[in-house]
């Protein structure tokens, strides 16, 4: 179940988002957009399914009241649709990749015939020995849930499951009519399974021993299809849901002095609220990032290894990097509690910018899938940590920026390019004009053909949400070219006003430049009318 | 490396949609071109000046969605002040390049860029101008059916400040014409013995002098010369398509040792599944006798 990564989110009637749209995701997705575009529904979207398995009470399929909070389903859905018996809420389908431990997924379908499931469930790989000889096999999954609201109760009204493994095509569709779940194999045939939820995941169960299914049953091959495809990959889902980690755009406000937490925190909290007390309960603990990207004079390249650090030099470290000189340090202060110190002062009465600035650094260098091992030195190398950790953190950041100054804002562009080449998988959601130009920029300044570039090239997505006169959004996706440029799809509106400024300026300028007549007095020229000299080379 | 634009770049075109997809093509290739060849673009008054206020800004006034691209494009401009020269100085090639009524509402270009170059010229490094190929200027175009070729009429210019050397100044419009000087006066397209050719276009003698053919017609067909005194020509495909050369072997010794007079070899710039440049594309039906032995340009 290592190396899940979450490749997609699909969303249909989902706040501003009407129709069927489906967002690709990448190491690094650059989400813009203007106030109210919809940008933030993407992340919103996986939020509201987090929220949801962290709800103790499985039988709730949506839990409405989280960092997403509604006073009911219509109030997400598109239009905001009056109340009414049965009202279509939003659709809701993510895509992922994960591996599918093969020796397990044979033991759970008790080793079935191959030439009979591969015959019956029309999946031909069945019977190919080399699919059953991988030890672990990726596969890319996908689900989509339709919803529901019925007279102001959320429920979950059908769930579609695919595998690439079965070529992509919807092996089953859980439909939920009249008070209980039928399954459908190959939206078609119906199997009688035992569907059980938790929250919206959905279980296929059927107790082999009294199914009545014979060994070689049809049946049974379609109840062994989910065991083997979709079973774990969906276990892999919602641990990479309930891992995955959100940081807002506002933060809490400091106290002067933390009460100590008898417990270490799992998360950062959305306003970066339980930032202090990880770096006090975690702060000696190690944790391995690999530093911001190096900008000298002859371009940009990657540091040629990952850092082991406790957490705290770990933070100090990367601030550097971003050109915050001032340490930090957790002062202890006995049987009452800490305090956490930016030079001399605390973080309540240091600038605003590094209260909001700390929690974006520890997330990123907490959601270190290796964190707190001790790794050998030759482990460290970008590749070698990417081979030991086979696994990769998810994290969603909304206006990083939030309160830095412009050349922070800028260096946040290498902070969040390291990270996401060292197995976290960032959605950022910004209006900075200098986060962006700096991506840009440090695609311009590699090297052609560099891994930089090359990485840069493939692993960048830069997603534009735009809304339209009657509020339907839409997302437009590009990636970045090797001179700088955004490929498929220019912003609109986004960068203008500064480009507008610097091209006004720039041509104000040269306007009162004198020109190179008025500049002095050049040679005089002849053009000699042959077609050239009498040259060597 | 020091580089030049053409203003042919931002010159005459039809306005409309396709104007400024050309331009953010055209400004896209030069970024591509002074990022893969490490050139540094400077800001020379004699020609910077009036390229970006007569001839850039008002389609960046027009199409504001350019202005990404031309911000980059000015971003890598070196402000360097250079003393101007003031020796008598003579020029090769400007006239044909600058003085182009099809695209100039000014002759002003011609001393512009010969200005220009002559100030870099003293700075005593490698100078090439990033050119726009234009038929009817620096491009003479051939076809027959299908088959075109575009000769270059332009692929050096040249300056002698006062009485000292001659400084040639390629045109160039792809990181391989800085490579592989010859291409710039033939095609990029060509396999060269350095991709490891087992075919290669072997460049004549002396092929930068005028007088040394490029393209000739031969059995009909527009076709690049080599050294060999091979003949290159693009296959008969509609819209210039095709990822190979049709290649036609004229010396007999030559010709007894490749085993047929025509060979399809691969082109340089093609999708990897083509086959490596230089190698053997396809066969005829009737090129059983093909020796796969290659030649050498040495």
């Amino acid at each position: 179940m290592s190396g899940t990564k979450l490749l997609s989110v699909t969303i249909e009637r989902f706040k501003s988002f009407e129709s069927r749209t489906e967002i690709p995701l990448a190491p690094l997705t650059v989400i813009l957009g203007c106030n109210n575009s919809g940008k933030s529904s993407i992340i919103q979207c996986l939020l509201l399914l987090k929220q949801t398995l962290a709800e103790p009470r499985s039988d709730i399929p949506i839990h409405l009241d989280g960092v997403v909070s509604a006073f009911n389903l219509r109030e997400l859905t598109f239009g905001w649709p009056a109340n009414g018996a049965d009202v279509s809420g939003p659709t809701l389908g993510l895509r992922w990749e994960s591996t599918i431990d093969m020796k397990r997924a044979a033991d759970e379908a008790r080793r079935p015939d191959r030439a009979n499931l591969a015959k019956w469930t029309g999946i031909s790989r069945f019977e190919d020995h080399e699919f059953w000889q991988a030890e672990m096999k990726p596969a890319t999954s996908s689900i989509q849930i339709d919803t529901v609201d019925a007279s102001g109760t959320t429920l979950i009204s059908a769930i579609r499951l695919q595998s690439d493994l079965a070529d992509d095509k919807t092996l089953f569709t859980l439909s939920f009519k009249e008070g209980s779940w039928t399954c459908l194999w190959r939206g078609r045939v119906p199997l009688d399974v035992d569907v059980e939820l938790d929250h919206f995941v959905p279980y296929l169960k059927a107790d082999l021993s009294w199914s009545g299914w014979g060994p070689r049953d049809k049946k049974r091959t379609w109840y062994n299809a989910y065991l083997i495809l979709l079973s774990q990959p969906l276990e892999a889902l919602k641990k990479l849901l309930s891992e995955f980690q959100y940081l807002g755009s506002t933060r809490h406000t400091p106290p002067s002095l933390y009460k100590a937490s008898n417990v270490a925190p799992q998360e950062i909290g959305a306003s970066g609220e339980l930032a202090a007390q990880l770096l006090h309960r975690r702060g000696g603990e190690v944790v391995h990032y690999l530093p911001p990207l190096i900008q000298g004079s002859s371009g940009v390249s990657i540091p040629e290894a990952l850092r082991e650090r406790p957490l705290v030099d770990a933070v100090n470290d990367v601030l550097e990097a971003l050109s915050i000189q001032t340490p930090l340090s957790v002062e202890e202060i006995r049987e009452i509690g800490f305090r956490l110190l930016f030079g001399s002062a605390s973080l309540l009465h240091v600038g605003r910018g590094l209260a909001y600035l700390l929690p974006l650094v520890e997330l990123g260098l907490y959601s270190d899938p290796l964190r707190f091992l001790s790794l050998e030195e030759g482990d460290l190398t970008p590749a070698r940590y990417s081979e030991r950790c086979k696994s990769f953190a998810h994290i969603a950041i909304e206006e990083a920026e939030a309160h830095l100054h412009p050349k922070v804002q800028s260096l946040l562009a290498h902070w969040l390019v390291s990270l996401a080449m060292s197995n976290r998988r960032l959605i950022v959601e910004t209006h900075s004009d200098h986060l962006v130009r700096r991506l840009r920029g440090l695609v311009a300044r590699s090297g052609a053909g560099s891994a930089l570039e090359t990485w840069l090239l493939e692993n960048v997505v830069i997603l534009e949400v735009e809304q339209d006169s009657e509020g339907r959004s839409t997302v437009k996706h590009s990636k970045l070219t090797a001179v700088g440029g955004i490929a498929e799809h220019w912003p609109a509106g986004f960068m203008d006003e500064s480009s507008e400024e610097e091209s006004a300026i720039f041509y104000g300028g040269m306007a009162k430049r004198p020109t190179a007549e008025e500049a002095g007095p050049n040679a005089a020229v002849i053009h000699d009318e042959g077609g050239e000299p009498e040259v060597e080379r | 490396m020091i580089a030049l634009i053409d203003p042919a770049f931002f010159a005459a075109r039809t306005d409309g949609p396709d104007r400024a997809t050309a331009v953010q093509h055209d400004v896209g290739l030069i970024l591509e071109f002074l990022k893969e060849t490490q050139a540094q673009l400077v800001a020379v008054e004699d020609y910077w000046r009036p390229l970006w206020m007569e001839l850039i800004r008002p389609i960046e006034h027009r199409y504001p969605e350019v202005r990404p691209w031309l911000t980059e494009l000015r971003k890598r401009a070196l402000q360097r002040h250079i003393t101007p020269l003031t020796d008598v100085t003579r020029v090769w090639g400007f006239r044909l390049m600058f003085d182009c009524a099809a695209l100039f509402s000014t002759s002003a270009w011609v001393d512009r860029m010969s200005r220009s170059v002559l100030r870099l010229a003293s700075l005593n490094e490698p100078i090439v101008l990033i050119a726009r190929p234009v038929v009817g200027r620096n491009i003479r175009r051939h076809q027959t059916g299908n088959i075109v070729i575009d000769e270059v009429t332009r692929w050096r210019l040249y300056v002698q400040p006062g009485t000292s050397r001659h400084v040639p100044v390629p045109c160039v419009a792809r990181p391989r014409h800085v490579q592989l000087p010859w291409t710039a006066r033939f095609d990029w397209r060509l396999p060269a013995c350095e991709d490891a050719a087992r075919y290669p276009f072997c460049p004549p003698p002396e092929w930068w002098k005028g007088a040394t053919a490029a393209v000739q017609t031969r059995s009909g067909k527009p076709s690049f010369v080599d050294g060999l005194d091979n003949a290159w020509t693009r296959p008969n495909i509609p819209g210039g398509a095709g990822y190979h050369w049709d290649v036609f072997i004229s010396k007999m010794q030559l010709l007894e040792r490749i085993g047929d007079k025509h060979i399809n070899v691969v082109a340089f710039g093609g999708p990897p599944d083509e086959g490596t440049p230089g190698s053997i594309h396809h066969r005829g039906q009737d090129q059983a006798k093909l020796n796969d032995q290659g030649w050498t340009c040495a």
